[in-house]
């Protein structure tokens, strides 16, 4: 089901009322069922599959939760032996968590790789085919419910979180349907209660979850799609273009990809608040980041932090990363020496984040030019800190930050050379050419030639919104909250003022065919 | 030497420019990041011997000194 369909907005209706009309403790039943129809219309495959990893994270869950349960009493026990077979139960959760995960994570990673690989593989042998291609469909939103499931178990064998003996409670949490089109991942302290917990209706959030359900698709409607034709057209025949044109282009694909994603979420958000679930934020103005790694703790936050938890801490923490550490700081000295591990792990995260965009060699330098440029800051840390003291860049100076802004923003537009185009060889070639031949000569006939005057004011007017209400927000307004408890003469015209702005401008209707968000199908 | 001031020393070496002494939002106010945090985790390994676990890692073990300290104590005792 398209989220941006008039079928959508029917079946969200028909979600809160039936939501609101269930007594209290069985309201989960209407997210239950909401869900169930969600899925089922995206293709019976995908449901198939994300029924089966919920099966994974219920049965897997039941059955770390009882060897937990187990390891407990032996260690109270204090008998003979006891030590020895708690120990003994320690591994075997540590098995059956391999065991579940390898299923999990090993699925998603057949559907996404296995065509990709086994081309790659067939092409070594010119041209035989040595390796079937498999082009199963993607399940909608295969890598967020893979990676929440598999969080679920990680931290029901930390003891963070609980399983479940319902299996239908199991399976709402790894396949709530707000957030399967495109995140965010959420752990189970952050979701699994709310979704099980029924809400009552408060006026403020609801109104709130609506203001934002808007914006969002003011975002993607008005801004994004709006941008769609026209990237593709800079960005598909740069043959003899302008360098300036090319950069114009990229710079617009970066500013579409935030409207199409953060829009897409607040959509997400703003239909869970309205059903009185507060879900984790996913971006937080990411282009006001003074740094690469702050620009990552702001864009894509939930996958960040997944990485980090699951992956970056294990990884930096276990006995083998704190001996590397140790080893490293006797030969770096200690400050070097004692974050090497980190900037290791870190590389590794980035390729990864890389390698889940997309199976092609542009996401792997795409994810390994991120690592290397987060492993350096880590690294040469002290150096860092010595050149911004030279040079005077410390401190709150609205100079210094607008530098350390303007930093940011050139190191992240470079990665979005990878991120469209087809080769790294392409990429290269067109950050190359974005540096020369500026000539404006042809200014007003090349730019009315992408699009229409009126697109672009229209276009233009869209981003100062985003860009006005984005400083508003980086100030410690809350303007949502604000507006929605804001006198109705205020807040009603306002929300309809963006309704208008969103059935107007909007890109949607008869012969429009509704883009599909970039991050589906991912 | 005495267990906070030595932490407090450890603590310092990292990220000399925070006040571990009297801030209690470390991690939850953003004061310290990831990265601070797993190089405090292979300090407090290597001056107290204490192995922490990815369980361990909530923000609030890590939020102020005394809950570092605390930290320290309970991974002592599980021993």
């Amino acid at each position: 089901m398209n989220i941006l369909s008039f079928e959508f907005l029917v079946f969200i209706m028909a979600v809160l009322i039936v939501y609101y009309v269930l007594p209290l403790k069985l309201r989960w039943l209407a997210l239950l069922a909401g869900s169930a129809v969600f899925v089922s219309m995206s293709g019976w495959a995908g449901a198939a599959h994300m029924t089966v990893i919920a099966l994974c994270a219920w049965l897997g869950g039941l059955a770390l939760s009882a060897l937990k349960q187990r390891e407990k009493q032996l260690r109270k026990g204090g008998d003979e032996g006891s030590g020895e077979r708690a120990s003994a139960c320690v591994t075997r959760q540590k098995l059956l968590l391999a065991f579940v995960l390898i299923i999990d994570i090993g699925a998603m990673v057949f559907i996404k790789y296995e065509p990709a690989v086994a081309a790659w593989m067939n092409g070594l042998t010119k041209g035989k085919q040595m390796i079937p291609v498999w082009e199963l469909a993607v399940p909608l939103g295969l890598s967020y419910f893979t990676f929440q499931s598999a969080g679920w178990l990680i931290d029901i064998y930390r003891g963070k979180a609980q399983a479940q003996r319902n299996p239908l409670k199991a399976w709402l949490f790894v396949g709530y349907f707000p957030q399967l089109a495109q995140g965010p991942i959420s752990t189970w302290k952050e979701l699994g209660e709310q979704l099980l917990t029924g809400h009552r209706l408060e006026p403020v959030q609801f109104v709130s979850g609506f203001q934002l359900m808007l914006w969002g698709y003011f975002k993607k409607m008005v801004i994004a799609d709006r941008l769609a034709p026209t990237t593709a057209a800079l960005l598909g025949e740069t043959g003899s273009m302008p360098g300036w044109m090319v950069l114009g282009g990229v710079v617009l694909y970066m500013l579409r990809l935030y409207a199409d994603f953060s829009g897409g979420m607040d959509v997400a958000r703003g239909i869970s608040r309205m059903l009185g679930i507060e879900l984790p934020e996913n971006f937080r103005r990411p282009f006001f980041s003074k740094s690469v790694a702050e620009y990552w703790r702001r864009w894509h936050i939930t996958l960040g932090a997944w990485f980090r938890s699951y992956l970056m801490y294990p990884l930096t923490t276990s006995h083998a990363g704190i001996a590397l550490g140790r080893r490293a700081s006797k030969v770096f000295g200690k400050k070097t020496g004692r974050v090497i591990p980190t900037a290791l792990a870190t590389l590794l995260i980035f390729v990864l984040i890389g390698m889940w965009h997309s199976a092609n060699w542009n996401a792997l330098v795409y994810g390994a030019y991120f690592g290397l440029v987060m492993a350096a800051s880590i690294l040469l840390q002290p150096l860092w800190k010595k050149m911004n003291s030279a040079f005077h860049l410390q401190g709150e100076k609205a100079g210094v930050k607008a530098f350390c802004m303007a930093r940011t923003w050139v190191l992240v537009l470079a990665a979005q050379f990878f991120a469209f185009t087809s080769s790294p060889r392409q990429g290269l070639s067109l950050l190359k050419q974005s540096f020369v031949n500026w000539d404006f000569s042809h200014f007003a006939e090349q730019m009315t030639a992408i699009m229409s005057v009126r697109e672009w004011v229209i276009a233009g007017i869209a981003m100062a919104v985003l860009l006005l209400t984005d400083i508003l927000c980086e100030r410690g307004i809350d303007l949502c909250g604000r507006l929605a408890k804001a006198h109705i003469w205020v807040r009603w015209p306002v929300l309809l003022l963006l309704l208008m702005a969103i059935l107007i401008f909007g890109m949607y209707g008869v012969g429009y065919d509704s883009t599909a968000f970039m991050y589906t199908q991912f | 030497m005495d267990e906070r001031k030595e932490l407090l020393e450890v603590l310092s070496e990292i990220r000399e420019d925070v006040d571990f002494e009297d801030e209690t939002e470390l991690v939850s106010g953003g004061i310290i990041d990831s990265i601070d945090l797993t190089q405090i985790i292979a300090a407090l390994d290597e001056t107290f011997d204490v192995h922490i676990t990815t369980g361990d890692i909530e923000p609030e073990n890590f939020n102020s000194v005394d809950a570092m300290l605390e930290l320290i104590h309970s991974c002592h005792m599980e021993r």
